[in-house]
């Protein structure tokens, strides 16, 4: 059963077209991140699942019961979802115990089924011993777990997650992306995950929905996002690829076409199109030759080494390429070259993005 | 992050309420509609009605007439002078509590807003005992005028600088709220780029408290215009008439017919009125601090401690104690024009007021239930009301708070009679009038506190942050639930701060009292007046002792409990 | 904390309405007399009436009139008995028909001149209007009106209002119908610099404080002051003293007509007059002995006026005056 229908939402703040033509499918228990930079209408689209906005047209589905659109709307007490708020909004004047069972104590179940559940939600976070502290008294990470701990005590079929992790140090980051993978496969809550970092989107998520402008670049799951970007924007955004223009030749098989980039050939994957397009490289589809062996010409591209940075493991080699107009490129290298010296690339791999959807 | 985009327009966008929070919204309305406007509204139609066929008539009448230009004429300059005074004198005050490490603040706070407890007639009274010729204090100093001559006080500086001084304290509680809210990374990141605290005052802490200081000085000016304690003790012997005493004047000297003129008068009130407080609509709404950090850190005085201390406590002494002592002394004589001696000493005032005076004493009681009364109704409707215009940015909250400020703007006088115009007939269902009763008394008070209360609830609510409530509609809670469990908590002192400041203000009230009042119904600021007017003025002074005592009691109380109460409840509390 | 609150607005609910419940009244009264005078005579008269329940609504005799006004126009009038100040008030209460003609009032000893012919209102008191002095500020004792007209003692001289005070409405009125004085002397007065205050408080106020030398003002005030140790005195001007006659009536739409009637007959009794004298009044029976230190009833000088004739001009001579003086 579907557990998140988004059927062609779109919502505006006066002039500013915050979200169109959004469509999502979320099934039971899956964990999908919205991902994209600040101002792509993620939060707007998390808020509008909540019911603290009205889109202006499209439905949203949660479960088989329509919560938003044609006449309808369903206010966000009335929608039985939890969520994790990026402030964490710990009640101050509640304890933690009371701050988990609020939402029961508002259901009305009795006090004494409404303790167990909130002892079970703290001990999912592992903050059992912490019941009676008041949030003033928490650390960040702590009071992170007990907005979890509210929304886990609901049991709610969905939860929504507004850039939980963004106030937390890395280190906290890390053990916290666990405990929600864990928690998501435990429960079977469907997690719809708002996030701009696109590392954490791609290590959470079962399917990333990629967002900007207001609007829908590719849901997918993350290993399609990387090697296969449909457009630009996500091959910027993801991996911080590269994209150069090509002129495509012929196609060499069902998945590759033969391409002429940065004058050489070189062979791409993706579908034959317009012989003018682009292509998303990463560093580690380009070759950096140092050697002085002789080369066809047509097979490397010559450039300058502007700068040399250490990976913690590997580098990244900075070059400019000798053609006109030409962008930096990123190559990755073991053995680093000297700044200032010309070297030559391959182009080994690349992937050839889909034409741009007439708007 | 949140998104900034959806951030800013949030707070931007009015969000469309579901049926149910409407529903409760109009009840606020009806609420402010039967309360404050359709006195008004009942009064202005006497206006136009009473030459039929001919509305504008009236109006171009009153507004040509020779004694009502004069008294517009005073009535701007004079509130012009002490709003400018108020608007120095507040925020300097401000200031130099809330930056500066000044030892003693929370006792210099609590005598510098000691006119704010004191009705004005008692304040005005004590100033001419001060500065009489017969002043104890002024001739010790021999600095007294000469007898048989003109009280300085009765002219329209005097007005200007009493008028000043009581309402210093309502410009210095906005510039401090506000001056609370700048957090303390804007001064830290100026001391890195090498400014020192005159030069950080001067250039970022004034320009952030700009709204505030503008706003504290339009809500002096409405308080000015419609101030009729002040100018019914200074001007009227002093000849210096305003629109207030004027409208008194006509009420007393020519009855209700005049009812049609005296509201027209009050309508050139409540234009004046408009305009400052449009005025403050445009000029107070700067770039509001939305970020939130950690309070800000006082620049120490050092040698400056030595002119600065001195100096506020001369002020202080002449400007609030000095007034207050020549009432005391006042109210220990036999009759006025007594010298104080040892023997001339006497407690008969006191006695006559706690004991001979059956009036006196059911007056005491009167005024602290209706005034406690109109402090917990109005926090209670403000709680809804605040929240609806804060944090859910209703475009019908904002009109219900527009309307709510009407009957502040207008004097008191009118008001009352706009009431009794309506209630005095016998209500539709329940067939009684609540006319004669201390009901309709509490009704007028309630007219004019729901403003007072609403200005400190709304501001705590721009400070919370919005998830919190937004956590609670997750959590299922419906609005009256969340109101009940997560705002009002929330939000609680700033409520009790807006209760507690209603309280204060109706405690002494005069204006509306004077005329609502009925047999067994007096209340505290009417039987003062009546006795100075009686020219018992010695009984007045003691009983304005005894009520200032009560008042400064409660005072001291909340400063005791305000260790555990949140910073900002209690005013004085530095 | 939520039960506290919930408990104190209940708490403060039930004490409001014991409050408010509608007090039995029995005789409600509508005075400008002084409430502490107002206290004692309450109190002497149940001493001869003690099951009527006397309840009151003081203020100055303007005030009491709008208020009245005010009642008379939304259709409910509340008082049974009025009692105010001036002559003027009560003659327009009578030409609007909303005063009740009591026949049978015991008005056999008393001064013609305080009767209304329709005995629909009936003089309580003889109150007359002099000059007060500051005894450290001026040697010699007034003798004449126009000894105020000096000027160096107008701008020294003040007077209360015909818009606040009923006994100075009369007064204005009485000194500007006589030939003698007219609005001359008003005006000359206005001119030299004397101010109006309110109402007679605050002229013996101003003058016992000693930020005036002169005051024009009611009798008792001043000589109660000086009783009480003011260094203030009063003086009679040769000329002679406006009267104020405090008439008490009965208004028609009274809901307790006997309690009102017994209330009048002992305002005009014996009884109530020693009262007067106690609290410093002239009697209005010509035989009974005055407080101390006044002169005998029958050596005043009255200057003359006509009740009609003040109530005619009472809303230009208020006008006139206010123009005067500043409003």
């Amino acid at each position: 059963m579907a557990s998140v229908i988004a059927t062609d939402l779109g919502k505006s703040f006066g002039q500013h077209q915050a979200l169109s033509h959004i469509n999502l499918v979320a099934g039971s228990g899956e964990f999908i991140a919205l991902l994209g930079p600040s101002g792509c209408g993620k939060t707007t689209l998390l808020r509008l699942l909540a019911g603290f906005e009205r889109p202006d047209h499209g439905s949203i589905e949660l479960g088989e019961i329509l919560v938003a659109g044609r006449g309808i709307y369903l206010p966000p007490e009335k929608r039985n979802i939890g969520m994790v708020f990026q402030s964490y909004a710990l009640w101050p004047h509640m304890t933690v115990a009371e701050n988990v069972g609020f939402a029961l104590s508002v259901r009305g179940m009795p006090g004494a089924e409404r303790r167990k559940r909130v002892a079970e939600a703290l001990e999912l976070v592992g903050l059992s011993a912490y019941a009676a502290r008041r949030p003033a008294q928490l650390s960040g990470g702590q009071r992170q777990r007990v907005a979890l701990a509210r929304c886990l005590a609901m049991r709610p079929p969905v939860i929504l997650l507004d850039e939980p992790l963004a106030n937390l140090d890395a280190h906290l980051r890390e053990t916290m992306q666990h405990e929600f993978r864990r928690l998501n496969r435990e429960l079977g809550s469907t997690f719809i995950y708002v996030t701009h970092d696109h590392a954490e989107a791609m290590s959470l998520a079962d399917r990333v929905l990629v967002m900007s402008g207001g609007e829908v670049q590719q849901l997918a799951a993350p290993v399609t996002l990387y090697r296969e970007p449909a457009t630009r924007m996500v091959a910027e955004f993801i991996g911080g690829s590269m994209v150069l223009p090509v002129r495509l030749r012929r196609p060499l098989d069902e998945l590759h076409v033969e391409a002429e980039v940065e004058r050489q050939l070189c062979r791409l994957r993706g579908t034959m199109q317009e012989s003018e397009a682009f292509a998303s490289f990463r560093p580690k589809d380009l070759e950096l030759l140092t050697g002085t062996a002789p080369v066809e010409p047509g097979t490397v591209s010559p450039a300058r080494v502007l700068d040399v940075i250490y990976r913690g493991g590997s580098y990244i080699t900075l070059v400019r390429p000798e053609s006109a107009d030409a962008p930096l490129l990123r190559i990755a290298t073991d053995s680093p070259p000297r700044i200032g010296d010309t070297i030559a690339f391959r182009i080994r791999d690349g992937w050839i993005l889909p034409p741009e959807r007439p708007l | 992050m949140t998104d900034p985009a959806t951030a800013a327009a949030g707070r931007r966008r009015p969000l469309l309420l579901p049926r149910s929070e409407q529903l409760f919204l109009c009840l606020v309305l009806a609420y402010v509609a039967v309360i404050g406007l359709w006195p008004l509204l009942r009064l202005f139609s006497e206006t136009f009605t009473s030459v039929p066929g001919q509305p504008l008539a009236l109006l171009q009448d009153v507004w040509s007439s020779r004694s009502l230009q004069r008294a517009l004429g005073n009535t701007i300059v004079a509130s012009a002078g002490a709003t400018l005074f108020a608007t120095v004198i507040g925020s300097a005050m401000a200031l130099v509590i809330g930056i500066t490490d000044l030892p003693g603040k929370s006792l210099a706070v609590f005598v510098f807003l000691l006119p704010l407890l004191i009705p004005p007639q008692i304040t005005a009274m004590a100033w001419t005992e001060f500065t009489g010729s017969n002043s104890l204090i002024l001739n010790l100093l021999h600095l007294a005028p000469a007898p048989g001559s003109a009280n300085p006080l009765y002219s329209g500086y005097g007005i200007m600088l009493v008028m000043g001084i009581e309402h210093a304290a309502i410009v210095f509680l906005t510039v401090r709220a506000s001056l609370r809210a700048v957090p303390r990374d804007l001064i830290e990141a100026a001391r890195l780029a090498g400014a020192g605290p005159k030069h950080i005052t001067r250039k970022i802490i004034l320009p952030v408290l700009r709204p505030a200081i503008l706003s504290g000085a339009a809500l002096a000016f409405v308080s000015a215009i419609g101030n009729f304690g002040v100018p019914a003790l200074l001007g009227i012997p002093g000849r210096y008439p305003m629109l207030t005493t004027l409208i008194y004047q006509q009420l007393n000297g020519f009855g209700p017919t005049v009812l049609g003129s005296v509201s027209a008068v009050s309508l050139l009130l409540v234009a004046l009125a408009a305009i400052g407080l449009g005025m403050k609509a445009l000029l107070a709404a700067g770039p509001a601090t939305i970020e939130r950090g950690a309070e800000l850190q006082p620049f120490p005085l050092g040698g400056w401690l030595l002119i600065l201390l001195p100096l506020l406590w001369l002020w202080l002494g002449i400007s609030a104690a000095m007034p207050l002592l020549s009432l005391l002394v006042t109210s220990f004589l036999p009759a006025v024009g007594v010298p104080l001696t040892a023997a001339s000493a006497t407690l008969d005032n006191y006695r006559f007021v706690l004991l001979n005076d059956a009036s006196t004493q059911r007056a005491f009681v009167n005024s602290f239930a209706l005034a406690a009364a109109a402090g917990v109704v109005s926090a209670l409707i403000a709680l809804p009301l605040g929240y609806f215009l804060a944090l859910r940015r209703s475009r019908l909250a904002r009109l219900i708070d527009l309307l709510a400020d009407a009957p502040y703007a207008v004097p008191g006088i009118v008001l009352a009679i706009g009431v009794i115009l309506v209630f005095l007939p016998p209500l539709p269902v329940l067939h009684v009038s609540l006319y004669g009763t201390i009901w309709i008394i509490l009704i007028a008070y309630l007219a004019r506190s729901l403003p007072l209360a609403l200005r400190p609830t709304i501001a705590a609510f721009e400070q919370l942050d919005r998830a919190l409530d937004e956590a609670g509609q997750i959590a299922g809670a419906g609005l009256l639930k969340r109101m009940w469990r997560i705002l009002m908590p929330s939000v609680a002192p700033s409520l009790a701060a807006g209760a507690i400041l209603v309280f204060m203000i109706a405690f002494t009230e005069l204006t509306v009292s004077a005329l609502l009042w009925s047999s067994g119904h007096e209340t505290l600021g009417v039987v003062v007046f009546m006795l100075h007017g009686e020219g018992n003025t010695t009984g007045a002074a003691a009983l304005a002792v005894l009520m200032i005592t009560v008042i400064t009691g409660l005072a001291l109380v909340m400063s005791a409990v305000s260790r555990w109460l949140p910073k900002g409840v209690v005013p004085w509390q530095a | 904390m939520r039960i506290l609150l919930a408990t104190f607005c209940a708490a403060l609910l039930s004490g409001l309405t014991a409050i408010g419940s509608a007090q039995a009244s029995d005789l409600l009264v509508y005075t400008s007399q002084p409430s502490d005078q107002m206290a004692e005579v309450i109190k002497a008269f149940n001493a001869a009436h003690p099951d009527i329940k006397v309840n009151l609504f003081r203020s100055g005799t303007t005030e009491v009139m709008n208020k009245l006004q005010a009642e008379f126009a939304a259709g409910a009038p509340q008082a049974d008995v009025i009692m105010i100040a001036d002559v003027v008030a009560a003659t327009q209460l009578k030409k609007d028909g909303r005063l009740y003609a009591y026949q049978d009032a015991p008005v056999a000893d008393l001064p013609k001149a305080l009767i209304d012919p329709d005995h629909t209102f009936f003089g309580t008191k003889m109150i007359t209007t002099g000059i007060v002095y500051n005894t450290s500020l001026v040697k010699t004792a007034p003798t004449s009106w126009n000894d105020l007209l000096a000027p160096e003692a107008a701008k020294s001289v003040i007077m209360p209002s015909p818009l606040y005070s009923g006994a100075a409405a009369i007064h204005v009125g009485t000194v500007v119908q006589d030939a003698a004085f007219g609005w001359g002397y008003f005006e000359k007065l206005a001119t030299e610099g004397a101010s109006a205050g309110k109402g007679n408080g605050t002229v013996i106020d101003a003058v016992a404080r000693g930020d005036k030398a002169y005051g024009i003002v009611v009798e008792y005030m001043a000589y109660n002051a000086k009783a009480k140790g003011s260094p203030v005195d009063f003086a009679f001007p040769k000329e002679g003293a406006s009267i104020v006659s405090q008439p008490v009536a009965i208004l028609k739409t009274a809901k307790n007509l006997e309690a009102a009637k017994a209330f009048v007959e002992w305002q005009l009794s014996r009884a109530a007059q020693e009262l007067s004298v106690h609290q410093g009044y002239f009697p209005i029976f010509s035989d009974m002995t005055p407080p101390a230190g006044y002169p005998a009833v029958g050596s005043l000088k009255i200057l003359d006026a006509d009740g009609e004739t003040l109530l005619k001009n009472d809303a230009a001579t208020k006008k006139k005056f206010a123009d005067l003086f500043g409003g």
